[in-house]
């Protein structure tokens, strides 16, 4: 049922409500018949049947009218007329019965009928004999027949009429009995046919209703559902669409100061890039400058070296030299004995010796003086040796010194090297930064464009919502009536057509935004010198 | 200890004469010799040590073919041996034995400083320190170039044991003269 459409629900209702009606229409027509059956057996057959006897009655009557009319001797014409009124009447009364045995085909009324047909015959014979006595008495004037006449009637004939009216009474009342029982048989007939087509009616009536409602309410549930939908959705367009636009104004806003950053990045960039490229240049020629201290220092090296040799043959010269001073300290020393030996010879041999002491004595000055001389040169000769020794020690500290130095120029150099590609490569980066920074530019504006766009977009989408709770307030008084509900969906429409208007409010705020920006801290907040001198 | 009990030494020591005097220094004393007693002055020549002697007795030189024991004074003064370098000297003195005869010693010192004519003036008598202090090797005590100069008695120096000590040296190393000389 949820694949039909509502062409195929609304058929298939009005179809089963024409079914319903042809089984109502059945079950009424079922009922007259069963109404109708009776009511014809008892227009048909009863009554004429009761009429027939009632007719046969009444010429049974006027039978002894005529009979018992003849017995008082009347004139002769009228006995005329009695008779033949009497042939007549009694012909009718059979005539009567005959129509009534032809009515009536009840099978219980079998034995009565023939009882009656009997009883009629008895009846009409005795009657017969009435008359035939009482032609004798006419004809031959004996009083006697005609009281025999007179006792007859009375006598048997009477019993017969007796007998005969009782079976009549009999039949009539059961003629009477079967049209009763017909009429209650109509009657029961139709209540039934009044109850089977009340509570067909009221189970037709039901069935349409809940088929009504059923219809209904698979016709109305979805487009309930539609509705919810379309209102959430229209409602979440609104508040989309001010999103939108709140998202789109931020954008903005965002787009404006990116593209303010995007300057200030630039302008850093460029600064960066001329910083670089002077980084570059500097560490060029510091790496220049670093070749050349290189240089420097292993000439240096070259020096330091051929100094600690010039040390070390300084060295070795003040070594021979010590050794020479030495030896002339040996000679002094020998001298200073071979005077002290000179002297003592001199002051044994007493005054003769005493020339020879002097001499000798001049000698050991001498040997002292050269002494003296040898000891202060080699005291000189050992200070520039030890100051050779220190000049070695300091020129091979010296070179490893300048060593270190040319390596560290090296490592130096080559880091210098390694700035002077980095820088290189930062440039070129900084290019590549500077580049890509013109395309953010470039992107943010677009994103401008964009947010301005979507503003316009969300203003439309606002404006459509709006259209669209207009579309749904058509669609909610279709489904539920003019009425029903339409005015809270109304109130609805009325809140998001507010809303769009706000939307519409806010779009045209943001398309004239700049300025109410600029003029917003002196509406907001109007500091004014007057203000300000209250204080 | 008896400090107080006077010494009749001085009687005995010979007063040091006015005179000159080989002075030397053994450390930072300065020792002066008469220089009637010196014979010669020489260098420091290879000493041949021998065994079985006390520690004072350096050994033997050959001087010019002839041996002569050698003594280490700054041992006899119970002093550090001396170590030996280019300005210790062997001095030659002659001794006067108790017997009057000579004998010749050397003697090794660290230093010799000069000839010095000593005065009267310049002299002092060895001063006291007690009985118990042998200062009889000790002939006075000179002035001389702002210096103390310890004037030796030669005679003194070395005990009469001693000497035989080291004339028994002498006596058993004139077989090995020979070959003393042979080796130098």
């Amino acid at each position: 049922m949820k694949n039909w459409s509502i062409g195929v629900r609304l058929t298939l209702g009005f179809v089963l409500m024409a079914v319903l009606l042809i089984g109502i229409g059945i079950v009424g027509f079922a009922g007259m018949d069963r109404i109708m059956a009776p009511a014809d057996e008892i227009a048909a057959q009863r009554l004429p049947g009761v009429d027939s006897l009632r007719t046969f009655q009444a010429m049974q009557e006027s039978m002894f009218t005529y009979s018992q009319g003849l017995l008082l001797e009347p004139a002769a014409d009228v006995a005329a007329e009695y008779k033949t009124a009497r042939i007549q009447n009694n012909k009718d009364a059979s005539e009567a019965l005959d129509a009534y045995f032809k009515t009536d085909v009840d099978p219980k009324n079998a034995a009565l009928k023939s009882d009656m047909e009997d009883a009629w015959a008895a009846l009409a014979q005795a009657d017969d004999h009435v008359v035939s006595l009482y032609e004798q008495y006419v004809s031959t004037g004996d009083a006697k027949y005609l009281a025999q006449a007179k006792a007859y009637a009375n006598g048997p004939e009477n019993d017969v009429y007796n007998t005969s009216s009782e079976v009549l009474a009999e039949l009539l009342k059961n003629e009477l009995a079967d049209a009763h029982s017909l009429m209650a048989a109509a009657d029961a007939a139709q209540r039934n046919a009044m109850i089977a087509q009340g509570v067909t009616i009221l189970v037709g009536l039901l069935l349409a209703i809940a088929l009504g409602v059923v219809i209904t309410r698979s016709i109305t549930r979805p487009i309930d559902r539609v509705i919810s939908g379309l209102t959430a959705g229209s409602e979440q367009v609104t508040s989309a669409s001010n999103q939108v636009a709140g998202a789109s104004q931020q954008l903005a806003e965002g787009a404006s100061e990116q593209a303010a950053s995007l300057e200030e990045t630039s302008s850093s960039l460029e600064e960066m890039a001329g910083m670089t490229r002077q980084n570059a240049d500097n560490s060029k020629q510091a790496d220049n400058m670093a070749r050349e201290a290189q240089q420097v220092a292993k000439k240096g090296v070259h020096s330091i070296t051929e100094m600690s040799e010039a040390i070390g043959r300084i060295k070795v010269s003040a070594d021979s030299t010590a050794k020479i001073i030495k030896t002339i300290d040996e000679i002094a020393f020998q001298t200073n004995l071979l005077a002290l030996n000179a002297a003592v010879e001199a002051a044994r041999a007493g005054d003769a010796g005493r020339g020879f002491a002097v001499v000798a004595e001049e000698v050991r000055a001498l040997a002292q003086r050269s002494a003296e001389a040898a000891k202060n040169t080699a005291a000189l000769i050992e200070e520039s040796q030890i100051s050779a020794d220190q000049g070695v020690a300091t020129s091979n500290e010296v070179a490893v010194t300048l060593e270190q130095i040319v390596s560290t120029v090296d490592r130096v150099t080559m880091l210098v090297g390694e700035i002077a590609a980095a820088s290189l490569e930062q440039a070129q980066g900084i290019e590549q930064v500077n580049v890509a920074v013109a395309q953010m530019d470039r992107v943010t504006q677009g994103n401008a464009a964009n947010a301005e766009e979507s503003a316009s977009a969300s203003e439309e989408l606002s404006a459509q919502a709006r259209e669209l709770n207009e579309m749904i307030a058509v669609l909610i008084r279709t489904v539920r009536g003019a009425k029903a509900d339409v005015g809270s969906v109304g109130g609805y429409s009325a809140s998001s057509v507010g809303r769009s208007s706000h939307t519409q409010r806010t779009a045209r705020h943001r398309a004239d935004q700049p300025v109410r920006y600029a003029a917003a801290p002196e509406s907001v907040i109007p500091l004014d010198d007057e203000d300000l001198a209250d204080f | 200890m008896d400090m107080t009990a006077p010494s009749g030494r001085e009687a005995e020591t010979p007063n040091a004469e006015a005179g000159k005097y080989l002075t030397f220094s053994l450390g930072d004393e300065h020792y002066g010799l008469e220089i009637i007693r010196v014979q010669e002055i020489v260098g420091l020549i290879p000493v041949t040590r021998i065994p079985r002697l006390p520690a004072f007795v350096a050994g033997v030189v050959n001087l010019r073919g002839r041996v002569i024991p050698v003594v280490d004074l700054r041992l006899v003064f119970g002093m550090p041996a001396s170590a030996m370098n280019d300005r210790t000297c062997i001095i030659v003195v002659s001794l006067d034995r108790a017997d009057g005869t000579t004998a010749v010693m050397g003697v090794i010192v660290d230093e010799v400083s000069d000839v010095a004519n000593l005065t009267e003036d310049a002299i002092e008598a060895t001063p006291e320190f007690g009985t118990t202090v042998d200062t009889s090797f000790i002939k006075g005590v000179g002035r001389y170039e702002e210096r103390v100069v310890l004037l030796l008695d030669i005679n003194g120096v070395l005990t009469t044991g001693e000497l035989d000590e080291l004339d028994r040296v002498a006596v058993t190393n004139t077989a090995s003269d020979k070959a003393q000389e042979e080796d130098s």
